[in-house]
C-alpha cells in the first residue's frame, strides 16, 4: 500500500456538462454577454425539451437575426438560421414541408414583432402548428440598440436618446387577439416555470406563444442606468406578478414598472392543417387524400 | 391577306363573358382538328372594362393571333368602334342590335333574346359563340355538344338561347366561312395551364403564391387541380411570407415553387439570395407585365429581362429560362426544377403575360418530362455544406441522427456561422464551383432554339418567340429564328458563330435589354432591333413588315 492513497472516492472522469444531451458543448463559450437573458431561455428550452416526449430528431429550431438569432448554431437539433424576421414564414413552410416535425421559432422581439411583425399575426390567424419563443429584451441589440416595436415609453435607446414616445406592442395581447392557442409570459428569473410553459407548448397543437423578458445587461440596461445582472434580476424579482388567466388587455409593460406573467391563454382550435384537412374532406369526401406532407 | 388563316375577335364589357366565349371559340376551331393561337385582352377592372378576345385559326401550326379578323362580334359600342378598324376585307361584324348609330355590318339581337331568360348578361357570350358556330358552318348538333360541355349551368335555357340565335343568323351569314377540318384531337392549354403541369410533371410538392397578374392563374389552376396532381397551395401574407415558406419548405425535402410577377418578385428579393447562400434549390416563375411599379397589370413587356438575370444580392449561380412557346413552358419547367434541385440553387422561369395568358393548340409527352432524384447523404457524419470537388453537398432532411444546420450567415461546411477570411474565401469558391458544373452540365444539353436555316438571323426570346415565327409565316419570310432558352448563363458558347454576322433583334422592351445583353455576354452585332413596349403583343403582318424593312437596310 502506498502513501499517496487517496482518501474518499476516486474522482471520476469530468461529468457531463448537464446541458450536454441538447448543447453543443463544441460551440461554447458562446457570444452571448455575461448575465444576458438568451442564455437563460435557452436553458429553460433545453429543461423542456428533457421532459417532453418527442424524439430530438423531430425537433427543430428556427432563428431570425440578433444576438437571439444565435440560438441556432448551439443547439444539437436540426437548425435553420432565417434572414432578419422571416423565422415564421420559413417555420410554417417547414412545418408545410414535414407535419411530422416539431417547430420551434426562437428569436427576439425585434425579429418576430417588429420587422416579422406580419408574419407573426398570419401564423397565429392560421394556427400554425408552431411554438414561439420571443425573447423580448426591449430593444435592437446586435444592431446597436435602436428602438424596438417593445420598448417602453421613455426608455432610451440609441435612436430615441430623449426617450422613447412611441407606444410598444403588447405581445400576449397581439398574440392572443390574433388567434395563438397558447400565450404565455415569463421573465429569465422565472427559469422553472418557464420551462414547464415551454413544456406545454411543445406538447400543444396550434399557435404557441411565449414572450420571455430578458435583460439585455450591455446596451438596454446600460443605456438606462439600470445596474448588473444581479440588479436585473432582482427588479424582476420585485416587479413581477404572477396572474394566470390574467386579461392580455392589461400586459402592457411601462418603464420600470410592474410585469404581469404567467400563463393567459389556453385553449383549443383546430390547426391550419386539421382546417385544410377537415374542410376538403368534407367537400371532396373519400376522394380526398389528407394531406401529412409530399413524402407521407 | 393571311391565306389560311382565320381570325375571330369578340370584344364586349368585362362582365359579360367574353373572355369565356374566347376560349369556347378556341376550343370549337380544336374540335375541327384546327390549330388555335387566342389572345385575351383585358383591363384590370372588374366590370366595366374592355374586353377582347382573339382566335386564330389555320390548319398547320400558327404561334399567334393576327389583329385583322374575318369575323367580328362587337356585345357593345365601344367595342364596335375600337375594332371596326381590325376588320378584314371580306370580314364580318356582327353587333348586338341594340346599339344605336351608323353602324357597318348586320346587327344580331342578342341582348334582346337574352333578355327573355334570367342573368342575360350570362347568355351574351353563348350568343357570339353561336354566330361564329353559324358562320363556320357547325351543326346544330355539334353546337349543342360543344354547350353540353362548356356551358352546363342552366343548360336547357342556354341551348334554347342558342337555338333561336341559330336560325336567326342562318340564312344571313351560315356557312360564310367554310373551314377545313381535320381527325386530329387537338388539346388546347395556356401558358400557365402548361406551366402547372410542367411543374407537376417535374415532381411539385407545393406551391406558394401571392395573386398578381399575369401569374395568378397560375395559382388558380393548382389551386384547382392540386387534388388531382398532388399539389399543394399556400397562399400566404405577402410576397416575403411566400419566398420564405417555400425555402422552409425545400429544407424539409418538398419540392417548392413560387410564382408572381414584377412587383411582388421585387418583394422575393432577399428571399432569393437567402436560397443562393442556403444553396436551396428554389424555383421562382416569374410573368412579367409592363412596369416598373404597377405598371399595367394586364398587357406584356419583356422589361425584367436584367432584374430576372440579377435577381438577389450577392455572388451566387442563379438559372434564369424563358419558354419560347407555351409547348415548350412545359418542358422547360420540368427541366428547371430538375436543374435547381441538381445544383442547389434559385432558379427563375421567366415568362411575359402573352405566354402565360395566351392559349394554343399544342402536343406534349408527359414521359419526356425531367424529375430530378436529388444527391442524398447516406451514413457517416453529415455536412450541409461539403467542399465537395462540384460545389455541390449531398441533401439530407429532418428528422435525421445527423445534425442539419442551414444558415443566412456565411458558414462553414457544417452551417455554423463564420467570419473567418479563409472559410468565407473557401465557401464563396465552393458556391463559385457549382457555376461552373452548371455550366458544363448545360453544354450538353439544348440550350437555343434554332428555327429555319437560311436568309437573314433574327435573334429573339420568350414570348416574342412566337410572334417571330408567325411573322415569317404571314410575311412568307425565310430567315433563321435563334432563341436562346437560357438567359444565365447565356449559352455563348452556341452563339459563337454568329460573332461576325448581321442579326436583327425582335424584343418587347423599350431599352432594348436583351440586344444588349447579346453584346454584352455573346459579343454579338445586333444591327437592327425591333421593339415594341406598349403593352401589346406584336402583330405577325405588322412585324413581317418591320422585319423586311430591317433586312433591306442590313
Ligand atoms: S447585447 Fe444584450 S441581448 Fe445581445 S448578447 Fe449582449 S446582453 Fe444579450
Amino acid at each position: 500500500m502506498s502513501e499517496t492513497q487517496v482518501i474518499g472516492k476516486t474522482p471520476q472522469k469530468a461529468e457531463e456538462h448537464p446541458m450536454a444531451k441538447i448543447l453543443r458543448m463544441d460551440r461554447i463559450p458562446h457570444i452571448w454577454c455575461s448575465t444576458c437573458g438568451i442564455g437563460t431561455a435557452l436553458t429553460s428550452f433545453a429543461t423542456a425539451l428533457e421532459k417532453v416526449n418527442i424524439p430530438l430528431d423531430h425537433i427543430c429550431v428556427v432563428s431570425g437575426i440578433g444576438c437571439s438569432g444565435r440560438i441556432a448554431g448551439y443547439v444539437k437539433l436540426d437548425s435553420f438560421h432565417s434572414t432578419h424576421g422571416r423565422a415564421l414564414p420559413f417555420a410554417t413552410g417547414l412545418k408545410l414541408g414535414n407535419p411530422k416535425l416539431k417547430v420551434v421559432v426562437i428569436s427576439g422581439d425585434g425579429d418576430i414583432a417588429g420587422i416579422g411583425g406580419n408574419h407573426l399575426i398570419h401564423s397565429a390567424r392560421r394556427n400554425m402548428d408552431l411554438v414561439v419563443l420571443c425573447i423580448n429584451n426591449f430593444v435592437y441589440a446586435m444592431t446597436g440598440g435602436q428602438t424596438a416595436a417593445t420598448t417602453p415609453l421613455t426608455a432610451i435607446t440609441s435612436t430615441s436618446p430623449y426617450g422613447n414616445y412611441e407606444r410598444p406592442f403588447n405581445l400576449p395581447h397581439l398574440a392572443a387577439s390574433c388567434g395563438a392557442v397558447y400565450v404565455a409570459r415569463w421573465t429569465c428569473l422565472h427559469v422553472r416555470r418557464l420551462a414547464k410553459s415551454i413544456e406545454e407548448a411543445i406538447n400543444k397543437k396550434g399557435f404557441s406563444f411565449i414572450e420571455i423578458i430578458a435583460p439585455c445587461s450591455t446596451i438596454y440596461a446600460r443605456r438606462n442606468r439600470l445596474g448588473d445582472g444581479l440588479d436585473l434580476m432582482k427588479f424582476y424579482h420585485d416587479n413581477a406578478i404572477i396572474k394566470h388567466g390574467a386579461d392580455t388587455r392589461e400586459l402592457d409593460i411601462g418603464y420600470q414598472d410592474k410585469i404581469i406573467v404567467g400563463k393567459f391563454v389556453d385553449i383549443e382550435r383546430p390547426t391550419f392543417l386539421d382546417s385544410l384537412n377537415a374542410w376538403n374532406k368534407k367537400v371532396l369526401g373519400e376522394k380526398f387524400r389528407e394531406y401529412g406532407g409530399p413524402n407521407d | 391577306m393571311t391565306g389560311e388563316v382565320f381570325t375571330f375577335l369578340i370584344g364586349g364589357k368585362a362582365g359579360e363573358g367574353v373572355k369565356k366565349a374566347g376560349s369556347v371559340a378556341a376550343r370549337l376551331f380544336a374540335s375541327m382538328g384546327r390549330e388555335v393561337f387566342e389572345m385575351d385582352d383585358y383591363q384590370s377592372l372588374i366590370r366595366g372594362g374592355h374586353n377582347f378576345s382573339v382566335i386564330s385559326t389555320a390548319s398547320r401550326k400558327i404561334t399567334s393571333h393576327y389583329t385583322r379578323a374575318n369575323l367580328i362580334v362587337a356585345m357593345d359600342k365601344r367595342s364596335y368602334e375600337l375594332h371596326k378598324q381590325d376588320l378584314g376585307e371580306d370580314g364580318i361584324m356582327l353587333y348586338d342590335s341594340e346599339i344605336k348609330g351608323d353602324l357597318k355590318g348586320l346587327g344580331i339581337p342578342l341582348r334582346a333574346e337574352a333578355k327573355k331568360y334570367p342573368n342575360p348578361d350570362l347568355r351574351l357570350g353563348l350568343g357570339a359563340v353561336t354566330v361564329l358556330a353559324v358562320a363556320v358552318g357547325m351543326d346544330k348538333e355539334s353546337l349543342k355538344k360543344l354547350i353540353q360541355s362548356e356551358y352546363p349551368r342552366d343548360l336547357d335555357i342556354n341551348i334554347a338561347y342558342a337555338t333561336t340565335i341559330y336560325d336567326m343568323a342562318s340564312p344571313e351569314i351560315g356557312g360564310k366561312f367554310r373551314l377545313n377540318n381535320s381527325d386530329k384531337k387537338r388539346v388546347i392549354y395556356s401558358g400557365n395551364e402548361i406551366i402547372a403541369l410542367g411543374a407537376a410533371a417535374g415532381g411539385l410538392d407545393i406551391y406558394y403564391a401571392y395573386p398578381m397578374t399575369p401569374s395568378s392563374s397560375l395559382m388558380h389552376t393548382l389551386a384547382a387541380q392540386g387534388e388531382k396532381l398532388g399539389i399543394i397551395v399556400v397562399h400566404p401574407e405577402n410576397e416575403i411570407a411566400v419566398v420564405n415558406m417555400a425555402i422552409g419548405s425545400i429544407f424539409a425535402g418538398a419540392k417548392s415553387m413560387v410564382g408572381s410577377s414584377g412587383g411582388g418578385f421585387a418583394l422575393m428579393q432577399e428571399g432569393f439570395s437567402l436560397a443562393g447562400m442556403l444553396e436551396a434549390p428554389l424555383l421562382c416563375c416569374l410573368a412579367s407585365r409592363p412596369g416598373p411599379s404597377t405598371g399595367v397589370p394586364t398587357y406584356t413587356a419583356q422589361g425584367d429581362l436584367n432584374f430576372a438575370i440579377h435577381q438577389g444580392h450577392g455572388e451566387f449561380p442563379r438559372i434564369v429560362a424563358s419558354p419560347g412557346c407555351i409547348e415548350e413552358a412545359f418542358y422547360l419547367t420540368s427541366e428547371m426544377l430538375d436543374l435547381v434541385w441538381r445544383f442547389q440553387t434559385p432558379g427563375i422561369l421567366l415568362t411575359e403575360k402573352h405566354l402565360t395568358e395566351s392559349s394554343m393548340t399544342l402536343d406534349i409527352h408527359i414521359n419526356k418530362a425531367e424529375h430530378f432524384q436529388p444527391l442524398m447523404h447516406y451514413g457517416g457524419e453529415y455536412k450541409r455544406y461539403l467542399d465537395s470537388k462540384d460545389g455541390i453537398a449531398p441533401l439530407l432532411f429532418p428528422p435525421s441522427d445527423e445534425l442539419i444546420k442551414w444558415n443566412s450567415y456565411e458558414h462553414d461546411e457544417t452551417g455554423i456561422t463564420t467570419e473567418n477570411p479563409e472559410l468565407i474565401a473557401k465557401m464563396q469558391e465552393k458556391r463559385n464551383r457549382k457555376k461552373i458544373s452548371l455550366l458544363n452540365h448545360l453544354k450538353n444539353k439544348h440550350t437555343v432554339n434554332i428555327y429555319g436555316e437560311r436568309g437573314p438571323l433574327i435573334f429573339t426570346y420568350g414570348s416574342t418567340t412566337m410572334s417571330v415565327r408567325e411573322a415569317l409565316r404571314a410575311g412568307d419570310i425565310d430567315a433563321t429564328v435563334v432563341q436562346p432558352i437560357y438567359l444565365e448563363p447565356l449559352p455563348v458558347w452556341e452563339l459563337e458563330k454568329y460573332k461576325d454576322k448581321e442579326l436583327i433583334v425582335v424584343e418587347q422592351s423599350c431599352a432594348g435589354q436583351f440586344a444588349l445583353l447579346l453584346k454584352e455576354k455573346a459579343e454579338l452585332n445586333p444591327g437592327s432591333v425591333i421593339k415594341k413596349y406598349d403593352g401589346r403583343p406584336f402583330d405577325p403582318v405588322e412585324l413581317a413588315i418591320e422585319i423586311k424593312k430591317a433586312v433591306s437596310n442590313g
